[in-house]
């Protein structure tokens, strides 16, 4: 792919970021970043660019509403994988699309498939 | 000079106050409420029996008889004024209304005249405002402990509720971490047999996790954490493992990476490293200052080592893992003398400050 599309990996446990990292790469995919943090987030989508994004919903025990908040603003589509499941998570994350952890792995490559798809139109 | 202050939450009601008055008040007040209102909780005592007893008497019988033949009903028009006045004025106000019943009635007639009434007047008036005193202390009393109680169930409510979606997004990530082990064990290039290496990391896992749940889910002892881990090589090895470090409170995650970087540098010392003769030498030190925490791992003694020709599950965890964990740097060198690690990270990652009750109402309070 010529221009292969960056996705953002914001996840603070390492063994996961691992899995991501694995299945971007073998899409042809490039990685924008891999961050941990809330606040590392919102720096990289401050400075640089990225096609998608995707977000775990707990980074060290903070909520990652802000992030998601901010992502949105930015237009920057996102994909929240999280270890609640809807019943449990308070409507917060009723904008956008969430997987279950620990997720499959052709479900979330659809995922991110249409939202890149979706971006490009 | 300075004004003194109180601490108004440790005593409300009945404030350190060595004033005579206030004294003989508080104690008045304090008789009034234990006879008009004796506790439902504790058994009745002949004495108090007794004495409920005589008040009901004397109150119901004995007391408006007295005053109507004494006071010829004169005072009588005054009690709604001073009852009133005490119970939104408190003693000050009551005292206030009395002293005006007594102005004015001085002018009216001789009070040596009406002496007896008085005292019939000051005592009943006097009976009045303690009962309301001691009733109006009395409901404060309660509405201080209901609002007490009250505040205490919503922080343990708060609390299980923070505390069960911290305990249900680490199970999430501890599958995680279990499919990338089971994974990688896998891997066709990993040496030993599959079933041995997965069930051998699976059994570390389970005596970190062991330790994050003895802690309560919050500070876990970082020496627990490298006895869980190696405990049995320092045990058995002869003062080859050397530790040398303070103990440390550790987050939980910080403690599970930990925890497998201990794990994946013993094995990998056994098998080929220091370890894996019988004179080598492991030397794990750390030491901690206010912002980092430094950490190394020094193998001496051992047969010459040479670099891997890959990157095998056992590195990442040391320190790709690491690194993304803990916000760490981590230096893995293959000197031919020994393996050489070391850890640096800063303390918002590694060190736990808080109780963790105290940690879970700060991120309810954030959210």
């Amino acid at each position: 792919m010529a221009n292969a599309p960056s996705i953002l990996l914001v996840e603070d446990e390492p063994a996961l970021m691992d899995a991501l990292e694995r299945i971007i790469a073998a899409q042809g995919w490039k990685v924008a970043a891999t961050v941990a943090t809330v606040s590392a987030g919102i720096e990289f989508v401050s400075n640089r660019d990225c096609d998608a994004a995707i977000v775990d919903a707990n980074l060290r025990g903070q909520c990652s509403k802000e992030l998601v908040t901010e992502l949105l603003r930015r237009k920057i589509p996102l994909v929240v994988v999280s270890g609640y499941n809807a019943s449990n998570r308070g409507g917060l994350w009723d904008e956008v699309t969430c997987i279950l952890k620990p997720f499959d792995e052709s479900e979330l490559i659809s995922v991110v498939s249409n939202l890149l798809k979706q971006n490009m139109q | 000079m300075r004004r003194r202050t109180f601490d108004t939450r440790r005593a409300p009601l009945f404030e350190k106050e060595h004033s005579v008055p206030k004294r003989i008040l508080n104690r008045a007040v304090e008789m009034t409420d234990r006879l008009a209102f004796p506790s439902r909780s504790h058994h009745w005592s002949l004495r108090a029996a007794l004495a409920v007893g005589l008040t009901t008497v004397v109150f119901a019988v004995a007391l408006p008889v007295f005053v109507t033949y004494l006071m010829m009903v004169d005072f009588y028009f005054f009690f709604p004024a001073v009852l009133l006045s005490s119970i939104l004025g408190g003693v000050v106000g009551a005292l206030a209304s009395v002293g005006t019943v007594l102005f004015w009635t001085s002018f009216l007639v001789d009070l040596q005249v009406i002496f007896l009434d008085l005292i019939g007047f000051l005592a009943v008036s006097a009976i009045l405002v303690l009962l309301v005193e001691a009733l109006q202390r009395r409901q404060i009393r309660e509405q201080l402990a209901t609002e007490q109680r009250m505040a205490e169930r919503m922080r343990d409510a708060t609390q299980i509720a923070v505390l069960s979606e911290e305990v249900a997004h680490r199970c999430k990530n501890l599958l995680a971490v279990v499919l990338a082990i089971a994974e990688n064990s896998w891997d066709a290039g990993a040496t030993g047999n599959f079933k041995e290496n997965f069930k051998e990391r699976m059994r570390g896992l389970a005596r970190s996790h062991d330790l994050v749940e003895k802690s309560g889910w919050a500070g876990v002892s970082l020496r627990e954490v490298i006895d869980g881990q190696i405990g049995y090589l320092i045990r058995a090895g002869r003062k080859r493992v050397v530790l040398d470090g303070p103990d440390i409170s550790l987050q939980v995650a910080a403690a599970q990476s930990i925890s497998m970087a201990m794990y994946e540098l013993a094995t990998n010392a056994i098998k080929y490293g220091a370890l894996s003769n019988s004179v080598g030498i492991v030397r794990l030190s750390w030491s901690i200052t206010e912002s980092h925490l430094r950490m190394s791992w020094e193998e001496s003694g051992g047969p010459l080592v040479r670099q891997p020709n890959r990157t095998g599950f056992g590195q990442k965890v040391v320190k790709k893992y690491l690194e993304h964990s803990l916000d760490a740097i981590v230096k893995l060198e293959y000197k031919l003398t020994g393996v050489q690690w070391s850890l640096y990270a800063p303390v918002q990652t590694i060190i736990c400050k808080q109780e963790h009750g105290k940690r879970a109402v700060d991120i309810a309070g954030r959210r």
